[in-house]
């Protein structure tokens, strides 16, 4: 159950990100945790960095969903509240699927850590198929103890 | 995202990175790090210092060129990680296989 009070800080962007250009992505995370140092927000450094891995890690396996290796559009809603930050995505690539545990690939794979990471990183990860066309990424980072 | 060469001595190179380590970087990065391997340097050092950011894929070329330094008799070690390198290496539990020190340096003379 999660408190109602209104969010400290929200950001949205719409941007075309394509796997190998997500700066749009950091952009977004840069701009949101500056306006929340704005309003005077001071969330712990190690969950802020831990979010923005997940955040870039969802949007790159997006990207890799692509069709055809092209581009996406993608939608990103970015909010802070007192005791938690979350991430929803909403793009247009192809049906991705989550991996059913958080268990590491073995120490010698190149490939294959970005959804176990995201899983270690966040509270709660969820993932839909939105109709045809669409795909639906939830993510939630406690900052204090649930 | 830059990538300076420097030969230190015989077998070594050091990589110093400048920018994120992340999908759009590491094909370059892991490309430098084996030229190095296949140029007779095998001994390879990448230093982090000005890499605020790495992701999986970042991971994953380090991963690969660890692997093809020690295939050539040598071994890839990270000098200057920051707070971000370090979280995911700890994260991942890679920090077991990419050992870290504090500068370059410290990371040639390392046994």
């Amino acid at each position: 159950m999660q408190l109602t009070s209104p969010p400290v800080v929200v950001r949205r962007a719409q941007l075309q990100a394509r796997v190998d250009r997500l700066e749009g992505v950091h952009g977004a995370l840069e701009h949101f945790w500056s306006n929340a140092e704005d309003r005077g927000a001071q969330p712990p450094y190690n969950a802020r960095m831990q979010f923005d891995l997940a955040v870039i890690e969802i949007a790159a396996n997006i990207c890799e969903h692509a069709a055809h290796g092209g581009g996406v559009t993608l939608e990103l809603e970015l909010s802070l509240y007192g005791d938690r930050v979350e991430a929803r995505f909403d793009d247009d690539a192809g049906p991705a699927s989550l991996p059913a545990t958080s268990e590491m690939p073995s120490q010698a794979a190149e490939s294959g850590r970005g959804l176990a990471i995201v899983r270690r990183i966040v509270d709660e990860l969820r993932y839909e198929r939105v109709g045809e066309h669409h795909n639906s990424w939830f993510l939630r980072k406690q900052l204090q103890p649930e | 995202m830059r990538i300076l060469l420097e030969t230190p001595s015989d077998g070594a190179a050091v990589l110093h990175i400048h920018g994120r380590l992340d999908l759009t970087a590491a094909s370059d990065v892991k490309s430098a790090i084996l030229r190095a391997v296949d140029n007779g340097r095998p001994q390879v050092v990448v230093d982090l210092k000005d890499v605020p950011f790495i992701d999986s894929s970042g991971l994953g070329a380090l991963i690969g060129g660890l692997r093809a330094a020690r295939t050539a008799g040598g071994d890839l070690r990270i000098a200057n990680p920051g707070p971000q390198a370090r979280m995911i290496l700890e994260l991942t539990t890679l920090d077991r296989v990419l050992v870290t020190h504090e500068t370059v340096e410290a990371a040639l003379a390392a046994d």
